[in-house]
């Protein structure tokens, strides 16, 4: 059964459809069971939505998310700004803090998937390159996935940053390969940050 | 009815891995016996998922599967192995995935390929073992020749005429070279030195270790690659997806290293 894309259950079936990891038959059960929902529950859906991209953006240093111009860790002077960490998404940054980590962070919103046509310039790359070249960084610590991907991100990092004398640093090896980083335990992250090395 | 679940075993390179959902992956694979196909194996992208390191892109293992409607499944999965020392190397690795790419859209569907599965093993491991670019332009030529388009390079591709040794134009639609006489205005194509022209008869000829054992000077590695680069697009109808990344890896090193180390070990 599909729904001509100019009815409103057919419009919002296709929204729902360019999510991640929600495939057509799935897009069909989220919107009839808004359709049965409460009025106000779908509304507050909306509601919040419309709000994230209202009032959510990005931190003009490190691009996490954020409501104001920077986010709360570059704006924090109790934390260790010479030391940044470089993550995949804004969900390796809640996990990251877990860990009681006390830095900063870079947030590159991909990583360089070879692959799937991902290349540097999709990514906040050209970004961390000027922050490190501003100067008042020490280290910077590859957080990306231990994953072929998350690799070849952080040892594209590390050739960027050469030139600049800055300690490039990676997550310790015996992460699980493949994981994703938001999914692990936090005395394993922990783990891995101590023991990170040069790379 | 247990004669209903239809398991089957494959050997395989894991070519490509695309998350599904929430914790799944599409998992590409070069098999000897299978040809490419690409199964499901679900919930690899949690921590305590047995099958997540097998599944890797460059991961040669062994794959149990079961039939399904849309992707047959993974079941199980065993490493038989990896190609570590990529993981040290921006270029080498750009390199393996440039050409697990360049498998990924010449192997046939579901079609038995030990050759082309030969191949890239060896040179996966070659590259593992430090070897340059070479080993790349090796892939290209020999990779499509299995696939069943090998360069004609001994003659000209339409009349047969031997060619006199000098420079020679290419014509990918063509298939081949081309003679003086045979090459019309318009035709797509370049002109190939003769050092390039024996370079790649080399290649089509000899195993990989001979292959890898030539020095070759930056000019000719060059124009080989841009030859071999405009036969691969005119036979994929598109530029393989990873060619890209491989080209800028390969500025940044030529930026920074002697061209020696990008094109040999
Ligand atoms: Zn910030
Ligand atoms: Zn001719």
């Amino acid at each position: 059964m599909s729904f001509p894309a100019q009815d409103p259950v057919g419009r919002l079936i296709e929204q729902l459809r360019r999510l991640p990891g929600i495939g057509p038959r799935s897009a069909q059960r989220i919107a009839f069971h808004l359709l049965r929902a409460p009025q106000p529950e779908a509304e507050a859906l909306a509601e919040a939505i419309v709000e994230v991209k209202r009032r959510v953006r990005l931190c003009g240093v490190c691009f996490h998310i954020t409501e104001g111009e920077r986010c709360r860790f570059c704006l924090d002077e109790s934390r260790d700004q010479g030391l940044v960490c470089v993550v995949e998404q804004p969900l390796d940054v809640f996990a990251i803090e877990r860990t009681g980590y006390r830095g900063v962070y870079h947030v590159l919103h991909g990583v360089l998937n070879p692959l799937e046509g991902v290349g540097p310039e999709q990514l906040r790359l050209a970004e961390l390159v000027e922050r490190v070249r501003r100067g008042g960084i020490r280290e910077v610590i590859m957080a990306t996935n231990p994953s072929l991907e998350g690799e070849a991100t952080a040892m594209y990092v590390r050739r960027l940053l050469e030139p600049f004398g800055v300690q490039v640093t990676r997550l310790a090896r015996g992460l699980p390969a493949g994981a994703d980083l938001d999914y692990l335990d936090d005395a394993t992250l922990t783990r891995a940050l101590e023991g990170r090395q040069a790379l | 009815m247990a004669d209903r679940i239809r398991l089957y075993t494959a050997e395989g390179i894991v070519l490509r891995r695309q998350p599904v959902g929430e914790a799944d992956a599409l998992v590409t694979l070069l098999s000897p016996t299978h040809g490419r196909f690409t199964a499901v194996a679900r919930g690899v992208r949690k921590p305590a998922s047995r099958t997540r390191g097998h599944v890797e892109p460059l991961t040669h293992g062994r794959y149990l599967f079961a039939r399904g409607r849309t992707f047959d499944v993974l079941t199980q999965a065993e490493t038989l192995r990896t190609f570590p020392r990529l993981e040290r190397s921006l270029l080498r690795q750009a390199a393996a995935l440039y050409t697990a790419d360049l498998a990924a859209g010449l192997a046939a569907e579901q079609e038995p390929a030990p050759e082309l599965f030969g191949l890239l093993v060896s040179v996966l491991a070659a590259l593992d073992a430090g070897a340059g670019l070479l080993a790349v332009r090796y892939f290209e030529l020999r990779a499509t020749a299995e696939a069943g388009y090998a360069m004609h390079l001994g003659s000209c591709v339409r009349c047969g005429s031997a060619l006199p040794p000098e420079p020679a134009f290419f014509a990918p639609s063509a298939g081949g070279l081309l003679c003086s006489g045979c090459r019309s205005d318009g035709v797509p194509g370049t002109m190939l030195e003769v050092r390039v022209i024996k370079l790649l008869r080399y290649g089509l000829a000899q195993p990989l270790e001979r292959f890898l054992a030539l020095r070759v000077d930056e000019a000719t590695a060059e124009q080989a690659a841009r030859a071999l680069r405009a036969w691969v697009c005119h036979l994929l109808e598109r530029e393989p997806v990873s060619a890209r990344y491989l080209d800028e890896i390969c500025a940044l090193e030529a930026r920074t290293r002697p061209a020696e180390a990008v094109y040999h070990s």
